[in-house]
């Protein structure tokens, strides 16, 4: 997948990838933006899925193929399909609950706009190492070679460095399994 | 020196234990059992005070002994508590030390008499007021800062408790009042002594920092308190927060709202203790850990002081002759005579911190016996305003005699331990070039005596009034025994005062000693 | 005595994540009837936690680590767990005198209860920033439920909810600061993040560096109910069960500050010390008066502890803003600080459940948490008002009791800072004004005032023999302290990295 990226970005020349990058950005954002505001859940609800599928975009350009496309199978195509299914078998929401007041507005952006402050003074404040062209540059692929992606790294290092989170994330399950069927069954006799 | 141990522990750290066993003992007696805890109570306390009768004999037995041949300084142990943060257990007497111990048991003993008629809640009273008295004593006896500081506070709390629940008069508020602000006194306290233990350390840089006072205090006579902090003179920074701090419970005026208040809502065996004991700790503390860990910032604040004392004798003095209820009054004299202790600190001559001690010992016991008094008839008639009252030496003598020999006391009548304690004072304070100041406090005598002949003229003598014909007078030995006890004790030492200035001497002269020095220096 | 060898770093959390398992499968095989056995599953399980964690683990051994370092067993974990076991015994304690009131679904109760357990074992030792996040989910999402457990009171569910809300948002900041962290490191585990600070010898690390550790910490102020991120906290005390509400306070708290304190321990040096100790300083000012004004017109118990808890949270960050500045004894105060941190978090453990465990008594038999209800208290039962009051004044720092030492040694840590730190030592004075204040408030009420209802309040055998016993280990805490903190201080000192 990596190789194919590759060969994408070459064709793109040396603008395409800052393009295609920004273009994408803005489609996350424009899409987690109309969630947030859309009169109906159900237009919020395709939003959203249109925000996850821009976020595996972004990670397939920064060479995460592994983590793209979990993000396509998990979000795309589990968590959307699932608020898709709670959107149409519940009832519609009271309008007045969409509506955004003006207070809500001026307590988000003082939250907001500090949080993007120190983003923003830190993303100033440090130098971003360039890693792909770094890796390219010290071990250029083989011709004709497979190229192994990140999924078997991934693999090894979930069940040796952190074979411990990776186990414990099945309690961490077992636990929502059980709370999720607390909340189901509710406190009805 | 062969230390004194009595199963292992000094009789002074006794004197802590016993309260502390008193104390849990009552804890574990069934509320209903009401005679089994009062009994315990007395037999703790009459024990206590045994320990203390024989720690002042061996304290007068020392006074001009070679240091090699004394019995205090064997009284004195110490054990190691928790090193990391250098606190020991780590008791220690001197002649003023020792007063105090016999003064407090005293006032405990009377009190735990005069409080028998009890009867709301008795376990909790006397937990309480045993808990008090057991943080009391260990003021006076430690010589290590964490646990002078933990038993200061261990005696404020129960007091809240023993207003809120057993007083009278506004007792919400005034209890609320009272804790809020010794506590908030004991707490600036702690942010100085706190302040000293980390210069102590940062300067002599052992492994571990050391509440201890004689660690504090080797400290001091290395230098380690000379130094600035923020740009100021450390000594000079850091000792208004012991001063005042220990000064809100003394207490000094302006913070001596919480007292009179304190007094008026407080039952008797509380007022007493409140009174008698609770209130030297503030002039005690400034004696034993203010002054001598930080001379030269004595030095700079004691013309302070010296100023405000004038406000305790005559602002004191003035408003007790305004009131009305006899509560009231003597609260505020007791603050009129704290500003005698004060300027008799202020004095900085040998003299003075003398008389000053003295007065606190003597004082203490007189104004317990007042409470005390005033309890005795209050639980009858309900009232305690001078005009309500008025010719209950009718119906009861024994206490009408028992309260005109406490206002002479306390006026100061030659023959009484106050006489000769506040003539200390004066002469102390002429001395150390407070000249104003000691004739402004001959002065405020005058106060005392229209207020105390105005109660007493009030309150027992006129005519017969018909509404306290059902009076009943302290009549048996047992209920007679707290006030000839308390009586007996002001005449013993206002006839004898050496029994006690020889004992306190040393203390003061060592006091004084080092203020000179560091004045000087 | 160590029983575990090599496996010490996950005894307990093996333990009681199969004990979680167990306790699920004795409320399946139990008839309606007997339910009660499914309480007496989770007490045994957590009372052979306790005895393990006190008796059959080493507290002074080397250091040992388990899956290439994501766990780490070392003094400080070895007494936060400790503290976390005790407190789960007490959890369980106050659940079995709660559950006649769950409608049903007493095994999921003890279930959760024993998972956020689990959580809280794993969190004290944790060695990389993807376990730490793990654990602290697993604490997290427990709560979550066990607040909203009543669904039929809109108060739960409310609890829950805004325990689940503002916990994302706060998890978010955790795992953005995470790789923030990871970014500037290329090392998810502390020790890589340690050598990563000290290969700066001294200078100052870069922006994302900082922007991570900022992110990390705010995200753990969730937890401990830290100003800015303690909105949560009165609302979510008020509406979840008491018991619960107990456990959060003491669990959520301990937990969060456990991974504070890790980080803190891995992160101060030369080039840090100075601005973390200005954090820190701030912060706890902030939530030192938040916490205790707020607290003062407060009506219902629950939101009373509720907001005095955020009030003791800027106490323990005072023992973080111990590091103090690099001139005086840095390294002692700083270690000190931790160390009063250690011992304040057991001390508060004990408290809040004397105090919570009465709030659960008194609810059950009269069905209210409002402070006037508790009026003459002492005339209806004693016992209750006497624990109550004992409690209380723990928290207020009162001598002879726990809390008072440990507030003591956390204003000492402060002042061995010297005048750095002398602003933060006066407002820990005045707060322990404040704090008496409105703690009193609650003790006028029983004492003071007539009671409403004359009824006397039987306490059974069992419940005295607890509230007698928690008494009493306030009161040896409280005066035979040596012992704990000799644990806490040598903890502290090798997190520190300070020798003798």
């Amino acid at each position: 997948m990596a190789e194919l990226l590759g060969k994408l970005t070459a064709a793109m020349g040396t603008y395409g990838p800052a393009v295609l990058f920004y273009g994408v950005a803005g489609l996350v954002l424009a899409s987690a933006a109309y969630a947030v505001v859309a009169k109906k859940i159900d237009h919020s609800a395709f939003s959203l899925m249109a925000c996850f599928t821009g976020v595996a975009a972004l990670y397939a350009m920064l060479g995460s193929d592994f983590l793209a496309v979990t993000q396509v199978i998990v979000y795309v195509g589990g968590i959307m399909i699932l608020i898709v299914f709670g959107v149409l078998l519940t009832d519609r929401l009271p309008v007045e609950y969409r509506q955004i007041s003006r207070e809500t507005v001026v307590q988000g952006l003082a939250v907001a706009v500090p949080v993007m402050a120190a983003l923003v003074w830190a993303a100033a404040g440090t130098s971003w190492p360039v890693v792909a062209e770094a890796a390219a540059a010290a071990a250029p692929p083989a011709a004709g070679g497979t190229d192994p992606g990140t999924t078997a790294a991934i693999g090894k290092l979930l069940l040796t460095d952190y074979l411990f989170p990776f186990e414990f994330a099945s309690v961490l399950l077992l636990v929502a399994l059980v709370g999720a069927a607390r909340m189901a069954r509710g406190g009805a006799k | 020196m062969e230390p004194v141990r009595f199963l292992g522990l000094s009789p002074l750290s006794w004197v802590v234990a016993i309260p502390a066993l008193t104390t849990l003992g009552i804890l574990f007696t069934p509320s209903a059992a009401k005679n089994a805890v009062r009994r315990i109570a007395l037999a703790g306390m009459t024990l206590t005070f045994g320990i203390a009768i024989w720690i002042l004999v061996q304290a007068a037995g020392d006074v001009g002994l070679d240091a090699s041949a004394r019995v205090l300084p064997r009284l004195a142990q110490k054990v190691e508590w928790v090193r990391e943060l250098g606190i020991s257990w780590n008791v220690g007497a001197d002649g003023m030390g020792a007063a105090m111990v016999f003064l407090t048991s005293i006032v405990i003993f009377a009190g735990v008499l005069v409080s028998w008629s009890v009867e709301d809640r008795t376990k909790e009273f006397y937990l309480s007021l045993i808990a008090l008295v057991t943080g009391v004593f260990g003021v006076f006896v430690s010589r290590d800062l964490f646990w002078f500081y933990f038993s200061y506070e261990l005696a404020v709390i129960p007091m809240y408790l023993l207003i809120g629940i057993w007083g009278s008069t506004n007792k919400e508020y005034a209890s609320m009042k009272l804790t809020l602000y010794l506590t908030t006194g004991a707490v600036c306290a702690l942010v100085g002594l706190l302040m000293v233990y980390f210069r102590a350390w940062a300067f002599l840089k052992t492994p571990y920092p050391s509440f201890d006072l004689d660690y504090i205090l080797m400290a001091r006579d290395a230098g380690a308190f000379d130094a600035t902090w923020r740009g100021m003179d450390f000594q000079v920074f850091a000792f208004p927060f012991l001063l005042f701090g220990f000064g809100a419970i003394a207490p000094m005026w302006p913070l001596h709202t919480w007292s009179p208040m304190g007094h008026a809502a407080a039952p008797s065996a509380a007022s007493m203790l409140h009174a008698g004991v609770l209130m030297k700790l503030g002039s005690f503390a400034i004696l034993r850990i203010a002054v001598p860990a930080l001379p030269e910032g004595a030095v700079w604040w004691m013309p302070v002081v010296a100023v405000l004392c004038m406000f305790n004798i005559l602002y004191g003095g003035l408003v007790a002759i305004a009131q009305k209820d006899m509560k009231f009054i003597v609260g505020y004299s007791s603050s009129s005579h704290m500003g005698y202790v004060l300027l008799g600190i202020a004095s900085m001559t040998s003299l003075g911190i003398n008389g000053a001690i003295f007065l606190m010992f003597a004082h203490g016991v007189m104004t317990a016996l007042a409470f005390a008094l005033i309890g005795f008839f209050y639980d009858q008639t309900h009232v305690r305003t001078i005009p309500d009252l008025g010719g209950m030496s009718h119906q009861i003598p024994f206490i009408g005699t028992a309260f005109v020999f406490m206002s002479m006391a306390s006026a100061g009548v030659p023959g009484f331990a106050n006489f000769a304690s506040e003539v200390m004072v004066m002469f102390g304070a002429w001395q150390g070039g407070l000249k104003w100041q000691a004739v402004v406090a001959v002065l405020g005598i005058v106060p005392t005596g229209v207020y105390l002949l105005r109660a007493v003229k009030g309150a027992f003598f006129g005519p017969r009034n018909p509404r306290w014909d059902g009076l009943r007078d302290a009549v048996t030995p047992f209920q007679r025994l707290p006030f000839l006890f308390l009586i007996s004790v002001l005449l013993l030492f206002g006839f004898w005062p050496r029994l006690l200035t020889d004992v306190i001497g040393e203390s003061a002269d060592e006091l004084a000693g080092l203020l000179a020095r560091a004045g000087g220096g | 005595m160590d029983i575990a060898g090599p496996f010490a770093p996950v005894l307990l959390e093996t333990l009681s994540a199969c004990g979680a398992g167990a306790v699920l499968l004795v409320d399946l095989f139990t008839p309606e009837a007997r339910k009660s056995r499914v309480g007496a599953a989770s007490l045994a399980v957590t009372a052979i936690l306790f005895l393990a964690a006190w008796f059959g683990m080493e507290a002074g051994g080397e250091t040992a680590t388990l899956f290439g370092g994501s766990l780490v067993l070392d003094g400080m974990a070895v007494f936060l767990k400790r503290t976390f076991a005790t407190a789960g015994l007490l959890a369980v304690l106050a659940a079995i005198r709660y559950e006649d009131r769950l409608p049903r679904g007493r095994g999921e109760f003890h279930f959760l209860l024993l998972s956020a357990l689990t959580g809280m074992f794993l969190v004290s030792s944790v060695g990389d920033l993807m376990s730490m996040f793990v654990s602290l989910e697993l604490v997290t999402l427990s709560f979550f439920i066990l607040a909203a457990f009543r669904r039929e009171r809109p108060e739960s569910v409310e609890a829950g909810l805004k325990l689940l809300v503002l916990g994302s948002l706060a998890a978010a900041f955790v795992l953005f600061g995470t790789a923030f962290l990871y970014g500037a490191t290329g090392d998810l585990t502390f020790a890589g993040l340690r050598d990563h600070l000290a290969s700066l010898r001294g200078a100052p690390p870069s922006r994302d560096l900082l922007l991570g550790l900022l992110f990390v910490l705010l995200g753990l102020g969730f937890k401990i109910g830290m100003v800015p991120m303690q909105v949560w906290v009165p609302d979510v005390y008020q509406g979840a069960p008491a018991p619960v509400t107990a456990f959060l306070a003491v669990g959520s708290k301990a937990a969060g500050f456990a991974l504070v304190l890790r980080l803190v321990t891995t992160v101060a040096g030369p080039g840090t010390k100075d601005s973390l100790q200005l954090l820190f300083t701030a912060l706890a000012f902030a939530t030192l008066f938040y916490g205790n004004l707020a607290a003062i017109p407060q009506t219902n118990v629950k939101r009373l502890l509720g907001y005095s808890s955020i009030g003791h949270c800027g106490y323990l960050l005072m023992g973080l803003a111990a590091l103090g500045p690099a001139s005086y004894y840095d390294e002692s105060a700083a270690a000190s600080g931790a160390a009063a941190i250690l011992f304040y978090l057991l001390a508060y453990a004990l408290t809040t459940f004397g105090a919570f465990l009465v709030v659960i008594l008194f609810s059950a038999a009269t069905g209210s948490d409002e402070m006037d209800d508790y009026a003459g208290l002492s005339r209806r039962s004693p016992l209750l008002a006497a624990s109550l009051t004992v409690a209380l004044l723990s928290l207020a720092g009162v001598p002879p009791l726990a809390g008072f030492f440990g507030k003591f040694m956390l204003m000492r840590s402060v002042a061995l800072t010297g005048p750095a730190g002398f602003g933060l030592l006066v407002a820990g004075a005045v707060n322990v004004v404040i704090g008496l204040y409105y703690y009193l408030c609650l003790v006028k009420r029983m004492y003071v005032h007539p009671p409403k209802d004359a009824s006397p309040l039987p306490v059974t055998g069992p419940t005295a023999a607890l509230l007698y016993a928690l008494t009493a280990a306030l009161l040896i805490l409280g005066i035979f302290p040596g012992a704990f903190v000799t644990l806490a201080s040598d903890a502290a000192r090798a997190a520190f990295g300070v020798g003798g």
